[in-house]
């Protein structure tokens, strides 16, 4: 798929970006790979349009957001965000057309995820955050959860008490408990009307999902 | 089959009433293939979203 960025940068980045996915320290899961960060990116560059966001900090910002990758059970990962807000002005002085942004994309990149608790100081900031958080919802969010629960041994759900109804969440254990920690909270946290827009949209096709879901794990009683 | 090339006919002959060999079975399998056929479309809605 073409993202078909209409910026001078973006080719060299994403050349650069790609030969840097490939000598990475960990192995990404299916769920933070290329193609998620180019998903991201498109979001980004719609939401921008949709905002009147600067589309160039927040495509950029959105194809760096991802830039350090540690597993999900890694003690480092909750710093990955600032981890690749760091590296982010080496990559823009790298990069011509970007030096002049490399402060806002830092900015950006620092305050996108969830698990770092970053509060977006920008409107391209908070773009960035949205078109992260929206791919952790709807089909693709439901997808990404469990190719994530798998790359670090949790299980689809528990086998006696899917829904938690008498225990306690734990999503390191149980993909599917990680709705109830965490996606089905995102929506309200969403910073734009776009990005909330686009939210309900999503938030009703996992509800949707979950309600299939417990339809068929109760089917045989 | 990549995704470019799958659709909904194909996705149509999983778990089909054709197949199913119990009146209870295809009931079940016309069931779950409603939520799946749901499920690949807001999939592809939304792989379309930021163009």
């Amino acid at each position: 798929m073409d993202p078909g960025f209409p910026f001078p940068w973006f080719e060299p980045l994403l050349t650069r970006l790609r030969e840097h996915l490939l000598s990475e320290p960990f192995p990404r899961d299916a769920a933070h790979d290329l193609g998620h960060i180019l998903r991201v990116a498109r979001l980004a560059h719609r939401l921008a349009k949709e905002e009147g966001a600067d589309p160039e900090v927040c495509v950029a910002g959105a194809l760096l957001h991802d830039l350090v990758y540690r597993p999900k059970n890694h003690p480092e990962s909750p710093q990955t965000a600032q981890m690749a807000a760091d590296l982010v002005p080496r990559w823009c002085q790298a990069t011509a057309g970007l030096e002049t942004r490399t402060k806002a994309i830092a900015a950006a990149v620092a305050s996108h995820s969830w698990s770092g608790g970053g509060t977006p100081a920008s409107l391209e900031a908070a773009v960035v955050q949205d078109a992260d958080r929206l791919e952790a919802l709807g089909a693709i969010g439901v997808a990404r959860v469990f190719a994530t629960g798998a790359s670090f041994g949790a299980r689809l759900w528990h086998p006696e008490d899917p829904w938690a109804e008498r225990r306690a969440l734990d999503d390191k254990a149980w993909s599917l408990d990680h709705f109830e920690k965490k996606l089905l909270k995102l929506e309200a946290d969403m910073k734009t009307r776009s990005g909330r827009d686009l939210a309900a949209d999503r938030q009703r096709a996992m509800v949707a999902y979950l309600a299939a879901l417990r339809a068929e794990l109760g089917a045989g009683t | 089959m990549n995704n470019s090339t799958m659709n909904n006919q194909d996705v149509s002959r999983i778990g089909t009433a054709d197949t199913e060999k119990t009146r209870s079975g295809r009931d079940l399998a016309k069931s779950r293939q409603g939520a799946m056929l749901a499920y690949l479309a807001a999939l592809r809605t939304e792989l379309g979203a930021g163009s």
